[in-house]
């Protein structure tokens, strides 16, 4: 403890395996710790190291923070449900495991849990109204041609994107609502006025379509 | 035929595989509710080929998230939920201060609520480093007393490996009288060819080489002369070798450990 930084540089030069080179400048290190892979930055995160948090935030803050404002149309909520997620993350670091699925598949289904909630409690100030079904399946941002594009740079994000956009309107609605507005499948039956055993095959034949879809493309898993 | 699930009763009936087929694309799109989820989970857990449909449609679920056009959060959003964090952990550090947790609220138009409370997070944060500080000179001086009566015990942290490699256990050692820090692992994965375990300390993301690991009868040591005053990390490499790779790791990181670690009882260690 008594030995400051410097001094410290000066004692490590006896070290086995090469020694201790003077600090580097940034723009010459050819490795980033920012390339440690996710579950790498989970487990520094589980030991309580915060830059870990903000790499994962440099990596997906704009993924989920386009989910959240995808859900709400609200950017003041989409910031509060993207603090929120982090700070969950942070807090509870410890339920995660790499066994159940990807660093990025629990930071997205975090935010889906704090986003249904607050689509919920809007519902229920709302009394419970249902989106006319035309502006559901006529969503801006299925139909607008292709300017998203520009912004979104992924091949894969196109295919699923095309893939959605050959459904069925009632298959994309169905789905829709139960992802991106967080509908059960009871409620989407008793809202549309539609038989759950529809509703249940919708979602079903609605997802194994873009599975077939997607192989087409080379783009499913 | 459509069952209604919602009064599902594990001991009454049990799902079938064509009643589960109905339920997949709803299971995986998150669209049951809790009843009809548990009953669901209790046909997967036994049925095999169940569970591989749902996992191939869940995989496109998955994807949903990519198709979402693109929207960037606000740059000041980062600095906001680091100085949330960091204001929650100094009130958990000291709870005598009665620090208020910041609990979430779903308003619109909250501009001027958002910014009192950031100045008043700020002001907090401020009070306890001040806090913290003063507590930390006082504490300085005890030490130098104590120093001058009796010796210092030596100062451990704990290291664990990941990935792949998280059997790992090991710890880095400070021993203040003799000044000498000491690095231990153990249950390492052997080295094949010239590869090599290289250890590094890093400050924030600056990686600082300590050099490569001694391996003796599967035990991975290396010490120097020093402490580790300025570091919040240690890590460890595996390294293509012979040489120790230079200003930073050029292969996977095996381990890492904290040099200021949250113990059980909220105290900082460091």
């Amino acid at each position: 403890m008594q030995v400051g930084r410097e001094r410290k540089q000066e004692n490590m030069q006896s070290f086995r395996g090469g020694g201790f080179p003077a600090k580097p400048h940034p723009q010459d290190i050819p490795f980033s710790i920012e390339e440690l892979s996710d579950e790498a930055l989970m487990h520094a995160l589980a030991l309580g190291v915060l830059w870990s948090l903000e790499i994962l935030y440099q990596r997906y803050a704009r993924l989920l923070y386009s989910i959240a404002y995808r859900m709400v149309s609200d950017h003041q909520v989409a910031e509060d449900l993207l603090q929120d997620t982090f700070v969950s993350v942070w807090r509870n670091v410890g339920s995660y495991s790499s066994q159940s699925g990807s660093v990025r598949n629990w930071l997205v289904a975090i935010l889906r849990h704090h986003a249904i909630d607050q689509l919920r409690k809007r519902r229920a100030r709302a009394d419970f109204k249902t989106t006319p079904v035309d502006e559901l399946v006529t969503d801006e941002s299925l139909t607008m041609p292709d300017a998203w594009e520009e912004a979104w740079k992924s091949i894969q994000g196109t295919q699923v994107r095309n893939a959605l956009k050959l459904l069925s309107n009632e298959q994309r609605m169905v789905i829709e609502l139960a992802y991106f507005q967080g509908w059960t499948h009871t409620e989407i039956a008793d809202g549309y006025h539609i038989p759950l055993g529809t509703v249940k095959a919708r979602m079903r034949l609605g997802l194994m379509r873009l599975k077939r879809l997607l192989e087409q493309m080379g783009g499913g898993r | 035929m459509h069952t209604d699930w919602q009064h599902y009763n594990e001991r009454e009936k049990t799902m079938s595989c064509q009643e589960m087929e109905e339920l997949l694309g709803a299971y995986a799109l998150g669209a049951l509710n809790d009843v009809e989820r548990k009953a669901a989970d209790a046909h997967l857990a036994e049925c095999p080929k169940c569970t591989h449909t749902l996992q191939q449609l869940q995989a496109i679920v998955d994807l949903f998230p990519l198709s979402v056009p693109a929207v960037d959060p606000p740059p000041r959003l980062k600095a906001q939920i680091l100085a949330r964090i960091q204001a929650e952990e100094a009130a958990r550090l000291f709870p005598t201060q009665n620090a208020p947790t910041p609990t979430p609220v779903y308003r619109r138009n909250q501009a001027t609520r958002w910014r009192t409370a950031l100045l008043a997070a700020s002001m907090l944060v401020l009070f306890l480093l001040l806090a913290a500080t003063f507590a930390w000179n006082i504490s300085l001086r005890q030490q130098v007393t104590q120093l001058s009566t009796r010796v210092a015990p030596p100062v451990i942290y704990q290291i664990h490996g990941i990935g792949n490699t998280a059997t790992v256990t090991g710890q880095v050692i400070y021993y203040p009288q003799q000044n000498i820090t000491v690095l231990r692992l153990y249950h390492l994965p052997a080295l094949t060819g010239t590869q090599i375990y290289q250890g590094w300390l890093l400050q924030r993301q600056q990686p600082t080489s300590l050099g490569i690991l001694n391996m003796q009868h599967g035990i991975a040591t290396l010490d120097f002369q020093g402490n580790l005053n300025g570091f919040d990390t240690v890590a460890v490499s595996l390294e293509r070798g012979p040489m120790a790779s230079q200003n930073a790791p050029q292969g996977p990181i095996v381990a890492l450990g904290m040099l200021k670690t949250r113990n059980a009882a909220g105290k900082d260690n460091a």
